[in-house]
C-alpha cells in the first residue's frame, strides 16, 4: 500500500519520479473509487471513478468535506467511521451517497488510517460501487416475499375449496336426492326446486368472485388515469337502482367538491359498488334506509366514506375477520363473504386504507382513505 | 324413533334438507332447527343443568357458523360432558371436506360421529338401529 502514499510526498529522483506517475496513472484509472480525506474532512485526492460515482468534478469535489455526498440517513455512522479510521482503525462498511441529480449510490467503502512519519494526517478509502447487487438483493427480497405471500393464499384457497364451495355443493346433492324420492309432498317439492336454483346461484357468485379475486392477484400495476369521485358514485348508484328501489333506500351525496382522482378506476368503481351494496344488503328491516355518500379531500388524500342507518355491528365481536374471505355476520342474510374481502384487496393494491365504525342496531360507517396522486 | 333431535345450522336449506329427511324415515318425535347456535346451546345448557329429560337424544352439528362454530359450540358443553354422557349424542354433519376436521371430531370424547353433507338415507337408518 505504500505506492499510495507518494501523492502526499515530496520524494525527488528519477526512478521515484517514475513510480510516481505510474502510481498516479493507476490510482486515476482504477476502477473503484479510491481516495484520501485530511483530517479536516476534507477531500484530498480523488481518482476519476469517486468524479464518476458522484457525477462531479475533481474541482468540485477537492476541498469538500465527504459528508456533503453521504445521503442524510447515512451521515451519522458514515462520520463515525471515519473517526475510528483516522483514530487508527481500518473500517470496512457500507453506505449511500447522493449524485447531484438526487440519485443514490451504494457504496462498499474500506478506510484505512494514513500516516505521514508516525502521525495521522487522514485517511486513504477504497469504495466499490454495489449499487446493482444492492438492486438485485432488493428485488430477489420482494419475489420472496411475493412467493410467501402467494403460499399463503394457495393456503387459503384450499379451505375455501373445501368447507366453502363443498357448502352449496353438498346442498345440491341433497336436494337432488330428495327430489328423486317418491310421494313427496307437493310443498316440499317446491321448496327443494327454489333452494337448487338458490344453491346454484350461490356457487354461481363463488366462481364470478374467486375469478375475480385470482385476476387481482395478476394486477397491481393496471393503468391510473384520472377520475371523477362523484361521477363514479353515480355510476354505481345506477348499476345499483334497482337493489335501491327494491329497498326503498334514500342515497345522498355529501360534500360539495368536485374530487378528482388519479387511480385505477375499475377498483374504485367496485370497492364504491360493494360498500354500497353492502349497506343495502345489511339494512335494518323496519326502518328506510339511508345512506350518505361524502367525498372530501384532507391533506393529500381523498376521504370517501359510506354511512348507513342500517343493521350495524359489534365490531369487538367481528374483530379482524370481517375483511377476511368468507366471513359471515349477520343470519338470514344472503352473503357470499367475498366483498369486503375484495374491497380490502383493491384499497390495498391503491395504496389507500379503508376503516370501519358501526354501532349495533344504528347503523355501520365505512371511510376510505386514498391518495390523490 | 327418538324423542327429540337439534339440527344445528346456519343455514335454512341444509335444515330444511335434514329435516325432511329424518321425517322422511320417521327418526324423531321432535326435530327442533337452530339457525342461530347460540340459541341451541343455551337451550342445552339449562336442560343439562338439572332438567336432563328435556336433553335431545341427537345433536347434528355443523361446523363452519359464524360467531359461534360448531368447535365452540362443543368447547362450551365440555364442562357437562357427564350430564350429556349417555343421554345425548353429537354428530357433526358438515359440508366440509377438510381431513384436518374429521381427525379432530374422532379425538373430541363429546362426538359421537363425523357425517358428510348430504345427509344419507342409509346413515340415517344406521342412526335410528343404534336408537
Amino acid at each position: 500500500m505504500n505506492v499510495f502514499y507518494s501523492p502526499l510526498q515530496h520524494s525527488a529522483g528519477l526512478e521515484s519520479m517514475r513510480l510516481e506517475q505510474l502510481n498516479r496513472r493507476y490510482f486515476n484509472n482504477y476502477p473503484d473509487a479510491i481516495y484520501t480525506i485530511g483530517m479536516d474532512n476534507a477531500f484530498h485526492t480523488v481518482n476519476n471513478t469517486v468524479c464518476q460515482v458522484l457525477q462531479r468534478s475533481r474541482e468540485e469535489l477537492v476541498g469538500q468535506s465527504f459528508s456533503l455526498f453521504i445521503h442524510p440517513e447515512h451521515w451519522e455512522e458514515s462520520v463515525g467511521y471515519f473517526r475510528a479510521a483516522s483514530q487508527g482503525a481500518p473500517q470496512r462498511y457500507q453506505t449511500v451517497v447522493l449524485r447531484e441529480n438526487g440519485e443514490s449510490v451504494f457504496l462498499d467503502v474500506t478506510n484505512f488510517p494514513l500516516k505521514v512519519d508516525g502521525e495521522m494526517v487522514g485517511i486513504l478509502g477504497i469504495a466499490k460501487d454495489i449499487t446493482l447487487q444492492k438492486e438485485r438483493e432488493r428485488a430477489l427480497l420482494q419475489t420472496s416475499q411475493e412467493l410467501q405471500r402467494q403460499n399463503e393464499e394457495l393456503e387459503l384457497f384450499r379451505k375455501i375449496i373445501a368447507h366453502d364451495f363443498r357448502s352449496p355443493i353438498a346442498r345440491l346433492l341433497g336436494l337432488g336426492k330428495l327430489l328423486q324420492k317418491d310421494n313427496l309432498p307437493e310443498k316440499t317439492k317446491q321448496t327443494a326446486v327454489n333452494a337448487i336454483l338458490q344453491s346454484a346461484q350461490q356457487l354461481d357468485g363463488m366462481v364470478r368472485d374467486l375469478n375475480q379475486m385470482l385476476t387481482l392477484h395478476h394486477q397491481g400495476d393496471e393503468p391510473r388515469e384520472l377520475c371523477d369521485v362523484e361521477e363514479l358514485v353515480q355510476l354505481c348508484l345506477s348499476d345499483l337502482q334497482q337493489e335501491i328501489s327494491n329497498a326503498e333506500a334514500t342515497v345522498t351525496m355529501a360534500g360539495s367538491e368536485s374530487l378528482h382522482l388519479f387511480t385505477v378506476k375499475a377498483f374504485l368503481t367496485s370497492i364504491i359498488r360493494n360498500l354500497l351494496s353492502n349497506a343495502i344488503k345489511y339494512r335494518q328491516p323496519g326502518r328506510p334506509l339511508e345512506v350518505v355518500v361524502s367525498v372530501v379531500q384532507h391533506d393529500n388524500e381523498a376521504v370517501i366514506s359510506v354511512a348507513d342507518n342500517g343493521t350495524g355491528m359489534d365490531l369487538e365481536q367481528v374483530g379482524t375477520s370481517l375483511f377476511k374471505m368468507y366471513k359471515r355476520f349477520h343470519h338470514e342474510i344472503d352473503g357470499k363473504g367475498l366483498g369486503l374481502y375484495l374491497v380490502k384487496e383493491q384499497v390495498r393494491l391503491l395504496g389507500g386504507r379503508i376503516e370501519v365504525e358501526s354501532t349495533p342496531g344504528a347503523g355501520t360507517t365505512f371511510t376510505l382513505r386514498l391518495p390523490i396522486l | 324413533m327418538y324423542n327429540k333431535v337439534f339440527i344445528v345450522d346456519d343455514d335454512e336449506v341444509s335444515i330444511f334438507l335434514t329435516e325432511t329427511i329424518l321425517e322422511a324415515e320417521s327418526f324423531a318425535t321432535e326435530c327442533r332447527g337452530f339457525l342461530d347456535a347460540q340459541q341451541a346451546l343455551q337451550s342445552l345448557l339449562e336442560s343439562a343443568e338439572g332438567n336432563e329429560e328435556a336433553l335431545p337424544e341427537v345433536i347434528f352439528l355443523d361446523l363452519n357458523m359464524p360467531f359461534l362454530s360448531g368447535w365452540d359450540f362443543i368447547e362450551a358443553l365440555a364442562p357437562y360432558e357427564e350430564a350429556l354422557k349417555g343421554r345425548c349424542r353429537i354428530y357433526i354433519l358438515t359440508s366440509s371436506v377438510d381431513e384436518q376436521e374429521r381427525r379432530r371430531a374422532n379425538s373430541s370424547s363429546l362426538v359421537a360421529g363425523f357425517l358428510q353433507k348430504p345427509l344419507e338415507d342409509q346413515w340415517v337408518l344406521q342412526l335410528k338401529r343404534s336408537y
